[in-house]
């Protein structure tokens, strides 16, 4: 039995060595990924030099992309969206976007939603412009985000379907791994967006 | 050719059978984890599952395939079985403990992330699936086992024509 045992502790010491020779070649050689330390940095602490921690933070973002005129957004006093998002509360290092202020982005089209939710839910319904960004296949399609998003301090807000919902926090947390910095969550997601009725016409259903 | 060494041929058939489903279902599992964008993607499904702080999910990410990958070749091998089975079983057991933890208890709506991106919700049917695969690991050991090793076990003398003392019975 001792020679099972110690044959196994050697198979166990293998695939720490292949572990090791993949990420440190394979893995951290491939081009567009970013770099994958043993040990991760739980927030980083760059998210706190980001645009997000400012009392205003859209004050960095770009411009809308739809704004009619000059002034929109920038003078737009109550109607703002910077006026509506206000940055009160944090997960894990993310700005925690309120009904309100998800509204005011959808009608002003300056931010990039997206959907972390899994296919079967995006297929039956989902915002209208987002992006499909699946929790179990962020990697693959992180893609999407890349050919959308204009510059890495563009405002992107995360939803999925509500409640605990972890998948839009990994979807952020990839994100910023990205070095996306102004990366926001919807933490009430799709329940709310159901529930409260106001979402209307920015929902869109089927294929 | 007696009944006897036909018994020896099948259970030796069956458990290297069992083996090889246990093994090429972990070589699978494996694949869909291996590459730079599957282990990142892996490290995010290991971190649902709220056993590891988030920091340390890369670690088993990277491993941990690469254990399935020898664990799985060294269980085809009649040589090597028992060393593949004490991995594969051991991660067996744990993969059970960590989704009954997680999804179970925690009652967490997490993905399995057994074999890869899109393996399915973390349950019930992983855990029986599992515990199948561990019961062919199981088998593919017991089967396998010379027959005098097994009689001496059991406190018996050694029959010359129990299952699986081929040399003997042929």
């Amino acid at each position: 039995m001792k020679r099972h045992i110690g044959l196994a502790i050697l198979i166990l010491i293998a695939s720490c060595g292949a572990g090791a020779i993949a990420r440190s070649t394979w893995y951290n050689k491939t081009p567009g990924y970013p770099h994958m330390p043993w040990v991760k940095d739980a927030v980083p602490a760059t998210t706190d030099k980001t645009p997000n921690t400012s009392k205003d933070p859209q004050k960095d973002m770009d411009p809308p992309a739809s704004g009619t005129n000059g002034q929109s957004h920038a003078v737009a006093s109550k109607e703002s969206p910077a006026e509506v998002c206000g940055c009160e509360k944090r997960i894990e290092g993310f700005c925690v976007a309120e009904i309100d202020c998800v509204l005011k982005h959808l009608a002003a089209k300056d931010a990039i939603i997206v959907d972390a939710r899994e296919d079967h839910d995006w297929d039956e319904s989902r915002l209208i412009g987002a992006v499909h960004l699946p929790s179990s296949a962020i990697y693959e399609n992180i893609n999407n985000i890349m050919a959308v998003v204009p510059t890495p301090q563009h405002m992107i807000i995360v939803y999925c379907g509500g409640g605990q919902c972890e998948a839009s926090k990994n979807v952020a947390i990839v994100l910023r791994e990205f070095e996306y910095t102004n990366v926001w969550l919807y933490e009430q997601g799709w329940e709310e967006i159901e529930a409260s009725g106001r979402f209307g016409d920015y929902v869109e259903s089927g294929d | 050719m007696t009944a006897t060494s036909d018994n020896n041929t099948l259970y030796r058939i069956v458990s290297h059978l069992c083996a090889l489903a246990v093994a090429v279902f972990f070589l699978y599992a494996a694949w869909g984890k291996l590459g730079p964008a599957e282990s990142r993607q892996f490290a995010v499904e290991i971190g649902n599952y709220k056993i590891l702080p988030a920091a340390y999910t890369n670690i088993p990410a990277v491993i941990l395939p690469f254990i399935e990958v020898f664990g799985a070749l060294a269980l085809i091998f009649p040589a090597t079985r028992k060393a593949g089975s004490l991995l594969i079983g051991g991660m067996l057991l744990f993969f059970i403990g960590a989704v009954f933890y997680s999804a179970i208890i925690l009652d967490l709506k997490i993905s399995c992330g057994c074999t890869g991106s899109g393996s399915g919700a973390a349950g019930w049917s992983v855990i029986g699936r599992n515990a199948l695969l561990f019961a062919g690991v199981i088998l593919s050991n017991l089967l396998y086992r010379p027959a005098a090793a097994r009689a001496e076990a059991a406190g018996f003398e050694v029959d010359p024509v129990l299952p699986g003392d081929a040399a003997t019975a042929e």
